[in-house]
């Protein structure tokens, strides 16, 4: 894992052809079979590199509940624009939850109508920005995996400033598998799992698959031949009724994860239940603040409930289907029309990691190949 | 001149306007049609046919690597009108100013404006200046507007793209808007990536001398290559195939661009070119490119064909087919 690699090698045509070939010898004499993965920059490689054309028609990869910013309750976001609007408040946010459809309105038009919102690349951001104006309080809006999470903790444990406070919606991924289960009954096959979530909690967090389910899972990485090998393995394992969790991306990845993160986020979080935006409720899904954390936590310290029911999705809009994997987007009536990047109806169409976005800027329908 | 920044004042006609059109602009922009300082500049043309083009300026930041606003809109406009196929010759300049900029931003802003209208051989005939009140504006809003002669009969127009046509770009794709980006966001690269603005139209004059066939010339600038050549695509009524590993890019852009959740397509060039020839011109506009000290990173980029009619098609480096759709949700605001 120390050498120089050269990632121009898992960009090669001849490894990915090779591995297509591969693909399709295994899968010659197989059934028609779907593989999920959840993952939203999984699902942005596939379509970026059109890597569905490299497998046969009856091997279908289909994008989960993958992207963070899609699957971010409502209610937060609802709750972020209030705090927003408060005097002397700030709420800080990455920026792709500024343009989120939320229940009446949006973090961008929150700015424009004279709330304060800044936009930060990283945690430490949040302590500069807070460090810089001690009598403003400054509220991170917190969303993300087991990845930012992991961040997070970190930077709390580490000590911030008096004013930064923490709006947690953060998610842990390997509940919703359970409930995806549930939705697809017997029709999945088998899982890719997220690259960097992985490398935070471990193969262990997925044991529960191949224990309770019996259904393969293979990490995979970001680039197309790290994908394509992933499913070349996990294919091998559907074949041989073998039901294990594999590592395909072991450059990044070690099988125990990485201690001191999770050492990390079982000091500074406890797991909840938690809405899935359009999904409901996954058991331990939200990473909330600890008790002795308490004083950190903006929904304790600040009065941010808005004073209006939440609505998480526009009655046409089908997010909610499309990340559980049940519907396609083109198959939502406003797809490409009424939806889209600039005039989003759903959270799908906002981030670059969005099934809706993906395929509309990347759509590879209805070209001719030849 | 008493006032360190300026005044609203300023823009009002009078004492101070001239103050300032005597102290700041006149000596940067000096030539004599200019300075007979009538409303507008008498020009003499003979009856030949003129390209005439107009743009505004609002890039934010106003200094960013490899430049600043004031070349940008003088290289800008002679580029426009470069890609009429016509030699730049006059151009205005018109100025909003916000209450309260520094004047020593704004000399040097127009110093630069003075060194690229040099290095591009025309000359800045005519302005205006506005002010309006604090808050109204941000900082600086340049207009440049230009003239130029056509001295060739090509008939070059995007509508003109044809199956078996060729494209090349004359170098590396998205250079000024990651500049420009790199420096809002507070990101910093390895190598500190440049604006690319440069006057493009002494490498235009090689590319019509290499050959008299030039189907469709265009500078992809807001909205980056993808909508430049999807425009091309809609008016001529044909596919563009590009091919991803022949497009130049650095790879601190496409590292910016991975960071970002950009696609470099998108992103906005300002000393770039397309040009669209037919196959059997290619090697020789191609070769008087890349001898031309703008263009030694020439590359053909991809294919006229007449299959998916309307669209903008890439070939990715794995060898799969996919859309380059028309950039409509990207927000890039500000970025020339």
């Amino acid at each position: 894992m120390n050498e120089k690699l050269d990632l121009n090698a898992f960009q090669n045509r001849e490894i990915v052809n090779q591995l297509a070939r591969e693909i399709q010898l295994i899968s010659a004499d197989m059934q028609p079979l779907k593989i999920m993965h959840i993952c939203g920059g999984h699902e942005n490689t596939i379509v970026r590199y059109a890597i569905r054309q490299f497998l046969p028609a009856h091997i279908k990869i289909i994008a989960g509940p993958g992207c963070p910013v899609c699957i971010c309750p409502v209610e937060a976001i609802d709750q972020a624009i209030t705090l927003s609007l408060q005097p002397q408040t700030t709420l800080l946010t990455f920026g792709d939850m500024l343009r989120v459809p939320a229940t009446k309105s949006t973090l961008e038009a929150a700015r424009a109508n004279g709330g304060s919102v800044k936009i930060i690349y990283s945690p430490l951001d949040a302590i500069k920005f807070a460090n810089e104006a001690p009598d403003q309080t400054f509220v991170f809006f917190a969303i993300g995996f087991e990845t930012t999470a992991a961040g997070i903790a970190g930077l709390i444990k580490s000590g911030v400033p008096k004013n930064l406070l923490f709006l947690t919606a953060n998610r842990y991924i390997p509940p919703v598998l359970k409930l995806l289960m549930e939705v697809h009954d017997d029709s999945l096959q088998g899982f890719l799992l997220a690259g960097h979530a992985t490398a935070i909690t471990g193969l262990g967090a997925y044991d529960f698959m191949r224990d309770e389910f019996k259904l393969p899972c293979a990490t995979a990485g970001f680039e197309p031949v790290d994908i394509l090998l992933a499913i070349r393995e996990l294919l091998k394992l559907i074949k041989n009724n073998q039901y294990e969790v594999i590592n395909c991306y072991t450059r990044v990845i070690k099988n125990e994860g990485n201690l001191i993160a999770q050492k990390c986020l079982n000091e500074v979080f406890s797991l909840k239940p938690g809405i899935w935006r359009g999904i409901d409720m996954v058991e331990d899904s939200a990473y909330r603040l600890k008790d002795k954390y308490a004083f950190l936590d903006a929904r304790k310290q600040l009065s941010c409930r808005p004073d209006y029911p939440p609505q998480a999705h526009h009655p046409s809009c089908l997010c909610h289907r499309v990340m559980l994997g049940e519907v396609e987007p083109q198959d939502c009536k406003l797809f490409k029309k009424a939806c889209t990047p600039s005039k989003p109806f759903g959270p799908c169409m906002v981030s670059p990691e969005g099934t809706c976005y993906v395929r509309y800027r990347y759509a590879d329908i209805n070209i001719d190949f030849s | 001149m008493a006032s360190s920044s300026i005044l609203l004042a300023h823009g009002s006609g009078g004492r101070l306007s001239n103050a300032l059109i005597n102290d700041v602009f006149f000596p940067a922009f000096n030539n004599p049609i200019l300075n007979q300082a009538d409303d507008g500049a008498l020009l003499t043309m003979d009856s030949r046919k003129l390209a005439f083009s107009t743009d505004s300026f609002v890039v934010n930041p106003y200094f960013f690597p490899g430049g600043n606003i004031g070349d940008l809109a003088v290289n800008g406009t002679v580029n426009d009108v470069a890609m009429c196929a016509a030699v730049p010759q006059f151009l205005s300049a018109a100025f909003i100013l916000e209450e309260g900029f520094p004047i020593k931003h704004l000399t040097e802003i127009v110093n630069s404006m003075a060194t690229a209208a040099q290095a591009a051989q025309v000359k800045i005939v005519t302005g205006d200046t506005k002010v309006v009140e604090r808050g109204c504006a941000d900082g600086i809003f340049i207009n440049t507007s230009g003239i130029g002669v056509i001295n060739h009969q090509q008939l070059i127009a995007p509508q003109n793209a044809q199956a078996g046509d060729v494209i090349i770009t004359n170098g590396y794709i998205g250079d000024h808007g990651i500049a420009i980006l790199s420096q809002r966001e507070g990101l910093s690269f390895e190598t500190t990536i440049q604006s690319d603005s440069a006057a493009l139209h002494t490498l235009v004059a090689s590319i019509l001398t290499a050959s008299s066939n030039i189907h469709v010339l265009r500078d992809p600038t807001r909205g980056g290559l993808a909508s430049t050549l999807n425009e091309i695509a809609q008016a001529s009524q044909i596919e563009i195939r590009l091919s991803e590993s022949a497009i130049p890019i650095r790879n601190a852009v496409r590292a910016a661009c991975n960071l970002l959740g950009l696609d470099p397509l998108i992103i906005a060039n300002e000393g770039k070119l397309v040009v669209i020839v037919p196959q059997a011109d290619s090697a020789a506009v191609l070769k008087a490119m890349q001898q031309h000290p703008l263009g030694t990173e020439s590359a053909i980029i991809g294919q006229v064909l007449n299959k998916n009619i309307g669209q903008v098609t890439l070939e990715t480096i794995i060898g799969s087919l996919r859309m380059v759709d028309m950039p409509l949700g990207e927000q890039l605001p500000r970025i020339c």
